[in-house]
């Protein structure tokens, strides 16, 4: 929303590279941040995220390449001079401190006067429902309240970019969720830009208006949460954005612009391809979401045969794997469905497995040999 | 512990209210004398010269072990046992030996006063032995190392995410320092500077190998008493002074650095 209706870049990284020792993190790389976007920078660890993160937030210096933040040169300005604030994963809090100390330190390093000081650090202590922990110190709070104390820190001096080094990775799930939600309604309130780092690709997909999948240093796709699950670039951002089913086909037979015709498994079906034209006898990947399968009885005329061989209670769904019997394994996850008879399949019953037409994504197969 | 420490301590306690005995040390007869003999102007004045070297020799193990202490810590971690290990290599020597081997450094006719002839940047020799600055100078080499230790120690503790978090939120160096560094590393410089002045004011060799007759330490007092004017009532009264002195010492530090924490929680408060 924020995005389309303000797309000035606040953050442009040109060329910007970075090695340690022999090691190189990023290779040259060019990255836009919009103002007032909830940006997240997913991948595995090593993936060079963290570093993005600290070359921004002036931790780092790049080897080659110019940051820009609204337009002015930061590449070479200190961390303190920078109009950016970081929460760190350690939170890092001043344990000689107390909380109302950690929040003003920012704002006493600037000079700025006591009165002030006091109106604006109450501020972000209410926005963090901390008011009453004010004179505690960082080691008397549990590890949920030293991440909103690390948080109120961050944001008291209105940061142009509030930068989040996986904010939430010591957190237990149920706090994590709730810290997911209540740091979208601050980001929402306060109008700043967030880059928050995560390798949990659930919480990139719930929490940010664009998502940046990276791996080993280089961006893999850039795009909404929707269009990275539902249409990843490649196998390896579909594989990291949650469970994926691949299976290998050929390119048969073009129909028109969309539609082909395409082997698979011995069958020959109807393939609906969203982005990209292949070539007749291309060998293709088809990428399967396990919500989008469905499973049929083994009377159907659909869907390819096989066997069940596990299945998993998830509380909200139910999923099955099945080996089919050309031996390849797939994922399946349904949601319960009382009206639907033929939900209810045994570990073991012969079924077959199909999916909904149109949903399933293709991908060329770069790997040289087709297996 | 009983053994060791609280027995002995009370047998100096017990003597020092004793009387002195020229045949057997003590004569079983209680006095306070040996308190009052604390007051005479004389033994004031060589304490409070003590004080004085102690007080110089602390503060300027504390300039040059602090800096040391934090380059220390933040050398490459391959380079650091080697460093380390060139700290801890004098205390392989007696340290007496290494005073003696100072005093051969500086006197009259030592190497650096040759050193400085023959540069030409001196005409005569200097006069650096039996001198108050050789005594500090001579605490200073054999006390360094008990600066460093504690210092080294809590630097290696700092968290390097505090000091990138404080520069985050708009510190500059200076301020990092005064604001972050110096309050977390506080602990290692108290215990540092009574590591150092605690033997400073003790160490009575230095000062007798060194200092010549004017510089004298409380050290050399209760040794004078002890092994040469064997008065040991005098001598014990005189040690307990000093031990009453140091805890004094330690107590109004503590309070001291309580004092500054709660006026940062009123602070917080206001």
């Amino acid at each position: 929303m924020s995005m389309s209706q303000d797309r000035k870049k606040i953050i442009e990284f040109n060329g910007i590279s970075k090695s340690f020792g022999n090691k190189q993190v990023l290779p040259p790389l060019d990255l836009d941040i919009y103002n007032g976007e909830f940006l997240t920078l997913l991948g595995p660890s090593g993936c060079g995220k963290t570093t993005i993160l600290r070359l921004i937030g002036g931790f780092e210096k790049p080897d080659t390449g110019r940051i820009l933040l609204e337009g002015n040169d930061v590449t070479r300005l200190p961390p303190n001079e920078r109009p950016v604030n970081t929460v760190f994963q350690s939170y890092a809090l001043f344990p000689h401190m107390t909380v109302f100390e950690n929040v003003a330190y920012g704002l006493r390093a600037e000079r700025v006067a006591t009165d002030d000081v006091n109106r604006r650090v109450s501020r972000a202590l209410e926005m963090v429902q901390l008011v009453e922990f004010a004179t505690r110190m960082p080691d008397q709070l549990s590890g949920g309240q030293q991440q909103r104390v690390a948080i109120a820190r961050a944001v008291v001096k209105g940061p142009r970019v509030l930068l989040l080094d996986e904010p939430l990775s010591a957190l237990d799930f149920k706090l994590r969720k709730q810290m997911q939600i209540e740091l979208k309604r601050m980001q929402r309130e306060l109008g700043i830009t967030f880059v928050f780092v995560t390798h949990d690709q659930e919480e990139a997909l719930s929490m940010s208006d664009r998502v940046v999948v990276m791996r080993e240093g280089r961006i893999e796709q850039i795009g909404s949460p929707r269009d990275i699950y539902e249409a990843p670039v490649n196998i390896f951002v579909a594989r990291f954005v949650g469970e994926i089913n691949v299976l290998d086909a050929s390119v048969r037979q073009l129909l028109d612009d969309r539609k082909l015709i395409a082997d698979v498994e011995g069958k020959s079906l109807e393939l609906i391809s969203h982005k990209g034209r292949f070539a007749e006898n291309q060998a293709i990947h088809i990428l399967l979401r396990p919500e989008d399968m469905r499973l049929l009885p083994e009377s159907s005329e659909q869907g390819f045969p096989g066997q069940i061989i596990e299945r998993n209670y998830k509380g909200m769904t139910l999923e099955s794997l099945i080996r089919l019997d050309t031996g390849r394994e797939l994922l399946a996850s349904e949601f319960f469905d009382e009206e639907s008879p033929d939900f209810d399949y045994r570990l073991g019953e012969r079924v077959r497995v199909s999916w909904v037409p149109g949903w399933e994504t293709l991908l060329p197969n770069e790997t040289p040999n087709p297996v | 512990m009983v053994l060791f420490v609280l027995l002995p301590n009370l047998l100096v306690i017990a003597t020092s209210f004793l009387s002195r005995d020229d045949v057997h040390f003590i004569r079983w007869q209680v006095t306070l004398r040996n308190y009052l003999r604390l007051l005479d102007p004389d033994y004031a004045a060589v304490f409070m010269h003590s004080f004085y070297m102690g007080l110089v020799t602390t503060i300027l193990c504390l300039v040059i072990g602090y800096p040391f202490s934090y380059l220390l810590s933040r050398m490459k971690p391959g380079l650091k046992p080697y460093l380390f290990f060139l700290v801890i290599v004098p205390f392989w020597t007696n340290s007496l030996v290494r005073t003696y081997a100072m005093k051969l450094l500086i006197s009259t006719n030592g190497l650096v006063n040759q050193a400085l002839l023959g540069l030409g940047w001196i005409d005569e020799p200097l006069r650096m032995l039996y001198t108050e600055g050789a005594v500090i100078a001579g605490l200073i080499y054999i006390l360094l190392p008990f600066m460093i230790l504690p210092l080294y120690a809590i630097f290696e503790q700092l968290r390097g995410d505090l000091l990138e978090a404080s520069s985050d939120l708009g510190a500059n160096t200076r301020q990092t320092f005064l604001r972050v560094v110096l309050p977390l590393t506080m602990p290692g410089i108290i215990a540092g500077c009574l590591l150092v002045f605690l033997p400073a004011v003790g160490m009575f060799y230095v000062a007798d190998v060194l200092g010549g007759a004017k510089n004298l330490l409380i050290g050399n007092v209760i040794k004078n008493q002890f092994l040469d004017a064997r008065d040991w009532p005098f001598g014990a009264a005189v040690s307990l002074f000093l031990t009453l002195a140091m805890g004094l010492l330690l107590y109004a530090y503590y309070a001291s650095v309580k004092l500054i924490r709660r006026s940062d929680t009123h602070a917080a408060l206001a």
